[in-house]
């Protein structure tokens, strides 16, 4: 029965990575899409969407039954309920690469006139800084690397300031129409979005440092 | 629960069978008022140490201990203890119910009856209190004069517990007090052994690993590394320590059932 336990846990294990790529994959072609404006891209985001969400379900189910049919204890039970969580910051993310997306279609045709070169180059730096936290969060998962999880957090402090300059620098602009204002908005909301996929990817990593630890002060100490 | 107060101290404890040492070196402290769990693989001595409290292991020949189990400030291995008042004092519920093939009454009087005389109002009183404490007089107050082994094996464990009560111990030892009934049942022990602890010391064996996590506010891991040796303590901590985290890399692969 244990070793039918263990193959179970392995292979949850198995979808948590293939969902964690899946995410990963979403945040990169979002990002890309709301840095270029393409919409044909950012459609893929909001497609792909789909398979996030059942993956979600799926581990979420399996979690539970192997909860129940084998009560898991120790680093098993501290395992299981750190993916019910993972799966769902993970989800979360994918949300975020959604909305993002959106609202890249939603700008994309309008002229890119608020877009200057420098507002892209602190895009650019953001998501420079986002992509590398969510790929720390996913390794330290798949290869159980606790001095990695535990290196998360660290770029936190640089993406808020950027989103803040972001926002500083294009409310900066003189006097708005209403359109100017759709569009500033829309992006002042997508470089959020792109910073709550950065928090989200801490949280993984603290899940991450929680489960390998058993210290539950990992959650005390970074809010 | 009182987290201060000890009430068993477990001092450089060995058992042997004969020349075989089959425990060695526990040492522990057992607080008043709460549930000890002893886990631990099968035939690793658990229930020989849970014996060792109410030294029934004595009534097997060529057995040894050594060390000191001290209860109260009391070193209960000391030649001057009389043993029939302590086993009053530290009362046992076993592996299978074991009730006397007399009346419901008559199990739970023969105990007292054995310590001194009462009246028969008083008897009755003590009848009343004990199954009431057992959570199981309710059930049973329309009937006091059938046979113990008409009751069901979950009613008879807790007739069982009755009967421990009724002398009025301090400490209880039960070995796998729920492994011979039904999940009901089991979970009527369990309620019952929660509220049991507000007044007494228990120390329970089980196999039940869930059993151990639920019930127990303390765990002790025993474990014979390997075949020959004594079993020795591995861990003891709060039990929610042990079934989330535990320090020794041995009690988590027995928890997690990576064993061997």
């Amino acid at each position: 029965m244990r070793e039918t336990f263990h193959h179970k846990l392995e292979e949850i294990n198995e979808d948590v990575i293939l969902m964690g790529s899946l995410v990963q994959e979403a945040v990169y072609n979002s990002i890309e899409a709301f840095i270029e404006m393409n919409a044909d891209i950012a459609q893929k985001v909001i497609d792909g969407d789909e398979k996030i969400n059942e993956s979600d379900i799926s581990i979420e189910e399996k979690c539970i039954v192997l909860q129940a049919e084998h009560q898991p204890v120790a680093k098993d039970l501290r395992y299981l309920h750190s993916i019910s969580i993972i799966i769902k910051h993970l989800e979360r993310i994918g949300d975020l690469t959604v909305n993002i997306s959106k609202i890249v279609k939603r700008l994309a045709r309008e002229k890119k006139k608020y877009l200057d070169k420098e507002i892209i180059d602190l895009l650019i730096e953001m998501g420079n800084l986002v992509k590398p936290e969510l790929n720390r969060a996913l390794e330290s998962f798949k290869n159980k690397d606790l001095k990695l999880a535990s290196k998360l957090g660290k770029s936190d402090d640089m993406v808020d300031e950027i989103q803040k300059m972001i926002f500083r620098k294009l409310f900066a602009f003189h006097k708005f129409s209403e359109e100017d204002i759709k569009f500033v908005t829309n992006i002042v909301l997508a470089s959020r979005y792109l910073e709550r996929i950065g928090d989200q990817s801490v949280n993984i990593g603290q899940r991450v440092l929680y489960f390998l630890s058993g210290d539950y002060k990992v959650f005390h100490d970074n809010v | 629960m009182n987290d201060d107060k000890i009430k068993i101290k477990v001092r450089n404890y060995g058992f042997y069978y004969g020349t075989v040492k089959v425990l060695s070196d526990v040492n522990m402290d057992i607080q008043e008022n709460a549930i000890t769990s002893i886990i631990g693989p099968s035939g690793c001595g658990k229930t020989t140490f849970l014996r060792t409290f109410n030294r029934m292991n004595e009534l097997l020949p060529n057995t040894r201990v050594e060390g000191e189990i001290i209860i109260d400030g009391i070193d209960i291995y000391k030649d001057n203890i009389d043993v029939v008042d302590l086993r009053k004092r530290i009362g046992m519920v076993f592996q299978r119910p074991n009730p006397f093939p007399k009346t419901i009454y008559e199990n739970i009087i023969y105990g007292p009856r054995l310590h001194r005389k009462y009246t028969k109002k008083q008897l009755g009183s003590i009848v009343e209190s004990s199954l009431k404490r057992a959570a199981l007089w309710d059930e049973v107050k329309h009937k006091l004069n059938t046979n113990a082994l008409d009751l069901s094996g979950g009613q008879q464990q807790r007739l069982c517990i009755a009967r421990v009560l009724a002398v009025n111990p301090e400490i209880i030892l039960m070995d796998e007090p729920a492994s011979a009934l039904d999940p009901i049942s089991t979970q009527k022990i369990e309620d019952l052994m929660d509220e049991l602890k507000e007044n007494y010391t228990i120390i329970i064996v089980t196999h039940n690993m869930q059993q151990a996590a639920r019930v127990s506010q303390k765990a002790a891991f025993l474990l014979t590394e390997s075949t020959g040796e004594p079993a020795t303590l591995i861990e003891y901590d709060d039990t929610n320590k042990i079934f989330t985290n535990p320090r020794d890399k041995r009690t988590e692969d027995y928890i997690t059932g990576r064993f061997g």
